[in-house]
């Protein structure tokens, strides 16, 4: 049974879905960093006290931590090791410090914040798995370049697919739970849509109106993101995925269009692990770049 | 060249020539993709099974680990306020501690400082008393000039007839504070 799963989870892949999906991860983590130094003056906090722990860097607050400079640097530092890591050089270093420091930039924002955001969390995951994935496989990676096929080569091991899938699961799955355990049954009353929406909807977006002037039509919205959220961890089935996956992926589509909120990277991110896509590109069926020939039939067809 | 692995020598227990049969692996025998080693992915998994059991330690938030907790609330009913001086001249909502940290995240959770006080909660309406301690107290902190008194208009919204929600004006209020 365990040497059964120790082969399942340590099978070689082409490598083409997990570089596109590494290049998306890392392209987005550096938006999000973008994000930090635009509302360096805007969204910080000074001047009250420090709240419970919220951050792995909470045991060492203090001035230091405070100073803008700190998380300039960590974001500078995360464009720059993203960048090589980008262009394949320095590998592992580079995924890991860019890990490193796209973690700690985020840590130090939300540590000098009076409230919190959660959109750079899944991105920090997955950027972790992937860093040690290139780790784990550097040696077969520089063979793949040696023979000419960096993107096609055989070294995305299954573990790094279904270690990303379970970490989105695990991170949409609390969202649905946590809400059970705080609200109960009772979360989709439909009302509470309707108060966010008024609050922080597009008013410009015509699906505002809609759930505005329809309290079932919020309701059921409700009810929908709750279940899908809730049985989000169903996605680690293969039949199951792309239900999940479709509905998740709809749930941003509405959370982006009506509140405007920075969820368009995890959309991406469940789009990418739990619509076919991995299927496409390794049967050939998906091709964006001809010229980095990275398609491939099946695994196994370098030559 | 076809692939040159031993059957089930290496990898613990691998076997890595029918691998590489099965995959019709052909290429030079030191360039062969090796199978990871057991660590390499125990580390993921103790990762993973870190990320799920986090939560459970009571801890809501502590980045980059999060027990999601957005929306988690269902709140029925909040407050819209303005406020004014003595004067008429609108007053900044912050400096009386009417203003909204809430943004959909329980406050209180993921974040290193805690927000300016307020008395505005998603899904609760203050009391007379409330808002006028309140109010006092932010003033006393910022020492504003309001000629006076602080004149504050509170609409409640909330359900209105169980299809949409609105101002409710049975509820919603004009309240002045008195500043000595």
């Amino acid at each position: 049974m365990i040497s059964t799963m120790q082969s399942w989870l340590t099978q070689r892949h082409p490598a083409t879905f997990g570089r596109v999906f590494e290049a998306f991860v890392v392209v987005w983590a550096a938006l999000l960093c973008g994000y930090l130094p635009a509302t360096l003056e805007t969204e910080r906090i000074v001047g009250t006290d420090p709240n419970v722990f919220a951050t792995i860097l909470s045991p060492f607050r203090g001035p230091i931590l405070a100073h803008p400079l700190v998380e300039t640097g960590f974001v500078i530092g995360m464009w720059l090791f993203g960048a090589l890591w980008l262009c394949q050089r320095w590998v592992p270093i580079s995924p890991w410090l860019c890990a490193v420091f796209f973690t700690l930039a985020w840590a130090v924002r939300l540590e000098n914040m009076g409230k919190t955001i959660h959109v750079s969390h899944l991105s920090a995951l997955m950027l972790w798995i992937l860093a040690w994935w290139r780790q784990t496989t550097l040696s077969e990676y520089l063979n793949a370049r040696n023979q000419r096929t960096p993107w096609s080569g055989l070294y995305y091991p299954e573990w790094v697919f279904q270690t990303c899938l379970a970490a989105t699961c695990i991170f949409y799955g609390w969202a649905g739970w946590s809400k059970l355990i705080e609200s109960g049954l009772d979360w989709p009353n439909g009302i509470s849509m309707q108060l966010w929406t008024r609050l922080w909807g597009n008013p410009h977006f015509f699906a505002t109106q809609w759930i505005l002037d329809s309290r079932p039509l919020a309701t059921f919205l409700q009810a929908m993101s709750l279940t899908l959220e809730v049985f989000a961890p169903l996605a680690l089935l293969s039949k199951c995925r792309i239900w999940i996956g479709m509905g998740l992926v709809g749930m941003h589509l509405g959370i982006v269009s009506v509140f405007g909120w920075g969820f368009h990277g995890n959309m991406i991110i469940i789009a990418l692990l739990m619509l076919p896509f991995r299927n496409w590109f390794e049967e050939g069926q998906l091709n964006l770049f001809p010229f980095l020939n990275i398609t491939t039939t099946k695994p196994g067809a370098v030559s | 060249m076809r692939c040159g692995g031993k059957g089930n020598e290496p990898w613990h227990g691998f076997d890595a020539r029918g691998f590489c049969d099965r995959y019709d692996i052909c290429m030079a025998p030191n360039t062969q993709p090796k199978p990871g080693s057991t660590l390499e992915w125990i580390v993921p998994a103790v990762f993973l099974l870190v990320t799920l059991c986090f939560p459970l330690s009571g801890v809501v938030d502590c980045y980059p680990l999060s027990g999601a907790p957005m929306f988690n609330q269902a709140p029925r009913v909040y407050c819209e306020y303005r406020a004014f001086d003595g004067k008429g001249a609108e007053l900044p909502l912050d400096l009386l501690g009417l203003q909204r940290n809430d943004n959909g995240n329980p406050p209180g959770h993921g974040h290193g400082r805690k927000p300016h006080y307020s008395i505005d909660r998603l899904g609760s309406v203050p009391s007379p008393d409330q808002i006028e301690a309140g109010v006092l107290k932010r003033l006393n902190e910022n020492q504003i000039n309001v000629h006076g008194m602080v004149k504050i208009e509170i609409k409640v919204i909330r359900d209105l007839d169980g299809n949409q929600i609105g101002e409710d004006p049975l509820r919603s209020r004009i309240q002045v504070v008195q500043v000595p």
